[in-house]
């Protein structure tokens, strides 16, 4: 079901005096659109007000302006003074502790949203065992059924949470950071699960966190955060390829953000979607390259521009050719191996950058080499 | 977690439609849930207020009362007469010296009883189960039959202990009537077995780690126990410090036993000595009163701003030691032996007199031919009042236990999980009856039940002793189903409310059950209180509304002694019995009571 959430604001100052929560609100103007059978993810470091706004949603934090639409359905309104219950909602929720209770077993757990007092006289006992076994089936822990909910491991209460939450076919699933508390096996495992449950049962989901690589490898859209804003809202790929700020730019993929003052700007004909540009730049120490961009420049504005590790290439500077003295030459300063790739970090033009390439050649620390930049892995941000 | 935690403007705060006019979607049922929701807010508001009513109305009859003539409700007439003559009374002023003698035992059973709850924590002490469980038995026994039991053994004259020296070597060095022997009982069977029982655990629950960090900096175990360890268990400690400073002050049914005959009186004695002669001195007691209720309110106010300030700064109860207990060695069973033969010589043996004491036909006299009899038992047990005071006390054991505890998790769960206007300061009003002796709250209960209008039915009923009760039990019941439910993480509920299940419903299937150890606990406490409670209902309880321990202290204080040991020896019975049943249920109900589930791997 649509989730329309409109210019939600929650200030915690507003309703205690000495609470430590920094100057600004919590949720600060936050207006954003969920469509039916998304992936959405609030993505932000920790402090941005992401699981403020999920738990608005819920119903478990009361915002203090703002309306929060559930299809045609409004269940908070500040002008209306409309506040439905959490009880009332219907919204499903994983926790992050998962809040699994300890005094049930695990199908008990999962019976539970259905034995309530407001649905009891809808599911009677043998429809209850039935769907319970189907879900328990589905997030396959059907083997434990009757086991005390203490006696399992992370990623089994994990399967437990997401049944209990799934089992009244929520219109909405709502998930808080639930895969941070496992270890990066697991993690992975279950990102996979997730995505296969929420395409399966077409439920729309809305999913906290602050890992950017949960965020671009599950979502069909995501929303970065920062201090209780919205900093921008789109697909991954638009994301990584077009961060429209320095903070979505270095939070996503940690790019490199240079200073650049534009030479030229035309229009790119290539970009698929949107209006794209294409700009000549050159850098404070005189390094010039391409790169593209959404907003528009004129030649002579200085301008930030994102550069991406990956996309940052490494040759070996051959002594006397006078490779070493043009702009783009650099020297390794560190040399981080990471399995798969290695990271180095480079003192170009008194400045680090950071590289991730593949391990075909391999640089020592104090090495001096030549940077090459691919075009799409620059990108000119609007701020 | 942080973010869950968070309490206060957080959770749900108003309560939804508040008189819209547009709305969409299924509006109907959302009104009637909002309704529900604001109603059951509205009743817990209520219920708060009343209670803290309840709680204000003994201590302003007091100090109304210590500052008229004459009756505070028969129109009111302020004069400080009653002050003059508390103070010119020589023995009102030796009273307040000597509650403030026998208060001294405190401190010194504090240190006692850390060193006793630091050991046990921190070693592997042989025995250790069946010392802290002895250690509740001396909690839950009735203390007026063990005072009936040193009585048989140091009594002056015919104590055994001093037939026995007297024999041997001539003298007679003991006398339990003395300041000695009141501080004696009272270390022995109140103050320290409940300090442990306080302690022990809090000190289990703080994480090794901290004191492991200390040691690895270098620290000696002295430097640890001093730097890291008692700051830390600092707010149990004078959690405990205040409790038993108060149960100090209001300590009465040994002190009317053993000081009375010695002529000490204390300020509870005095009070009650002050209503029961011809003609009763209302007023002066007032006003002695008045005095000590400022005092206990000069301790409470800053502790429980204390207690706050520590709350907020770290809940130390999070993952539990990791810390094994240091290895059994020679020393540790020799401590392990000494605390055996300590119990067994405070506990065990006073009750085993009384046991003995109930058969014989004259307490301490058996030389005599043919000293055992059962004719007290028979005597006793086929009294009608007898009979009627078992069920009395039962009755009202019964209720208490199940209002009150009831009453109690209400209030504690409102408390801790709603924010409501006012709630600080009605919940510093329910603490007030802590700081109110028992003989005094049942005085100014009683002076209620006389003179408000509509509720002298009350008065001559079993309902006059459950209300006292109840009110007696609510700070300390309310106050330990708080902490609990603080324990209870936040998202517990949280995810019953997303379930679809309304507050009510979430509090009974998912609070209770989480907390039913603590349920249990309170019970039996609540139960027991009832069951053993002389001071509060001594002067309430009215001759057919007399309950069992009411009884006893009647037989005790007009030298029926083997009468009295008859009901001291049911009355134990009871109290063991009780004592099984709270463990048993505490144990079977007990779940892993951390924020979120143990995990646990495969």
């Amino acid at each position: 079901m649509r989730l329309v959430i409109t210019e939600l604001t929650k200030d915690y100052r507003a309703a205690a005096k000495d609470r430590a929560h920094g100057d600004r609100p919590a949720l600060d103007n936050v207006s954003l659109e969920v469509n039916d059978g998304e992936f959405f993810t609030l993505l932000g470091p920790s402090g941005c007000g992401k699981t403020t706004l999920l738990r608005c949603i819920a119903g478990l934090e009361v915002p203090d302006r703002g309306e929060i639409r559930l299809g045609e359905r409004v269940i908070f309104s500040s002008a209306a003074r409309i506040n439905i219950p959490p009880n009332r909602r219907g919204l499903g929720m994983v926790f992050q502790s998962y809040a699994i209770w300890p005094h049930m077993d695990v199908a008990e757990n999962v019976a539970y949203p259905l034995t309530v007092r407001t649905r009891r006289k809808n599911y009677p006992r043998s429809e209850v065992d039935r769907r319970v076994g189907e879900l328990l089936d589905l997030i396959q822990i059907r083997h434990l059924a009757n086991r005390k909910a203490t006696m399992l491991s992370g990623g089994q209460q994990q399967r437990l949470a997401l049944a209990r939450a799934l089992v009244m076919e929520p219109p909405v699933l709502l998930l808080d950071e639930p895969l941070s508390n496992l270890d990066s096996r697991l993690r992975e495992d279950l990102r996979l699960e997730l995505m296969r449950l929420q395409r399966k049962l077409g439920v729309t989901a809305l999913y906290v966190t602050h890992d950017q690589s949960e965020a671009l490898a599950m979502s069909s859209a995501v929303a970065v955060m920062k201090d209780g804003r919205i900093e921008q809202i789109g697909t991954p790929e638009e994301l990584y390829d077009f961060p429209g700020t320095r903070f979505v730019a270095s939070f996503l993929g940690a790019a490199n953000l240079l200073k650049v003052r534009i030479l030229a700007a035309r229009p790119h004909p290539t970009a698929a979607r949107g209006a794209c540009f294409r700009f000549e730049v050159e850098t404070e120490w005189g390094a010039r390259f391409a790169a593209l961009g959404r907003a528009s420049f004129n030649a002579g504005d200085s301008v930030t521009a994102a550069i991406r590790p990956e996309g940052i290439r490494l040759d070996v500077a051959e002594p006397g050719t006078g490779a070493e003295r043009r702009p783009w030459a650099a020297v390794v300063e560190t040399a981080q191996f990471l399995g798969e790739s290695i990271d180095y970090q480079l003192n170009i033009g008194n400045q680090l950058l950071r590289t991730r390439c593949d391990r075909s050649r391999h640089f020592a620390v104090g090495e001096k080499v030549t940077v090459g930049l691919r075009e799409e892995a620059c990108t000119i941000l609007a701020d | 977690m942080s973010s869950a935690r968070r309490a206060g403007p957080g959770g749900v705060g108003w309560g939804g439609t508040l008189s819209g006019p547009e709305r969409s979607g299924d509006a109907g049922s959302d009104r009637l849930a909002d309704a529900t929701g604001r109603m059951l807010r509205l009743l817990g508001w209520a219920c708060l207020v009343l209670t803290a009513l309840v709680c204000l109305a003994p201590p302003v009859v007091i100090v109304l009362g210590g500052l008229s003539e004459g009756s505070p409700f028969g129109g009111l007439d302020l004069t400080v007469a009653p002050w003059l003559r508390a103070i010119d009374s020589p023995q009102t002023l030796s009273s307040i010296g000597y509650s403030f003698l026998l208060s001294l035992r405190v401190p010194v059973a504090l240190v006692v009883a850390f060193t006793v709850a630091w050991y046990l924590a921190r070693n592997d002490v042989f025995g250790k189960r069946t010392i802290m469980y002895v250690l509740w038995l001396a909690f839950f026994l009735p203390i007026l039959p063990a005072t009936l039991g040193w009585i048989l053994l140091l009594d002056p004259n015919f104590g055994l202990v001093n037939q026995f020296l007297h024999r041997i070597a001539g003298i007679k060095p003991f006398n339990i009537y003395s300041l000695g022997g009141i501080t004696w009982l009272h270390v022995t069977l109140s103050t320290i077995p409940i300090m442990v029982i306080l302690i022990e655990p809090a000190q289990r629950l703080i994480d090794a780690s901290y004191e492991e960090a200390s040691t690895m900096s270098g620290a000696g175990t002295f430097t640890t126990l001093r730097r890291v360890t008692l700051p830390l268990i600092a707010p149990t400690l004078l959690t405990a410090l205040i409790a038993a400073l108060i149960k100090a002050l209001e300590a009465f049914e040994v002190e009317q036993l053993l000081g009375v005959p010695a002529g000490i009186l204390v300020y509870s004695t005095r009070v009650f000595n002050l209503l029961e002669v011809v003609p009763p001195d209302d007023p002066q007691a007032m006003a002695l009163s008045t005095f000590f209720l400022a005092l206990l309110f000069a301790l409470i106010v800053p502790y429980r701003l204390m207690l706050q300030r520590s709350l907020m700064m770290a809940t130390l109860t999070g993952k539990g030691a990791r810390l094994l207990p240091r290895q059994r060695t020679r020393g540790s069973n020799v401590v392990s032996g000494l605390l055996f033969l300590t119990l067994a010589v405070t506990v065990l043996v006073p009750f085993s007199m009384v046991a003995v004491s109930s058969f014989s036909k004259l307490f301490g006299f058996y030389n005599i031919p043919d000293p055992w009899t059962l004719g007290h038992w028979r005597d006793v047990l086929g009294s009608p009042e007898f009979l009627n005071s078992l069920t009395q006390s039962i009755l009202v054991g019964l209720v208490v236990a199940g209002a009150g505890t009831i009453l109690y998790l209400t209030l504690a769960w409102f408390i801790a999980r709603n924010p409501l206007p006012g709630k600080s300061l009605l919940s510093l009003a329910i603490w007030l009856p802590w700081a109110i002796p028992g003989v005094l709250l049942g005085s100014a209960f009683l002076s209620l039940y006389l003179n408000v209008p509509g509720l002298r039915f009350v008065y001559g009923t079993v309902f006059a002793l459950m209300i006292v009760l109840i009110v007696q039990g609510l700070p300390f019941a309310t106050h330990m189903f708080e902490a609990s439910i603080g324990q209870v993480g936040r998202e517990l509920e949280e995810s019953s409310l997303m379930a679809g299940a309304s507050r009510f419903e979430t509090v009974t299937r998912i609070t209770a059950p989480l907390i039913a150890p603590m349920v249990a606990s309170i019970l039996v406490l609540s139960f027991m209180a009832a069951m053993k409670d002389i001071s509060a209902t001594v002067l309430v309880a009215t001759p057919g509304t007399a309950t069992l321990p009411l009884l006893m202290f009647s037989y005790a204080t007009s030298g029926q002694l083997e009468r009295a040991a008859v009901i001291g020896v049911v009355t134990v019975v009871v109290a063991v019995i009780m004592a099984l049943l709270a463990t048993t249920l505490g144990d079977r109900s007990a779940v892993a009571m951390n924020s979120g589930p143990r995990i646990t791997v495969e």
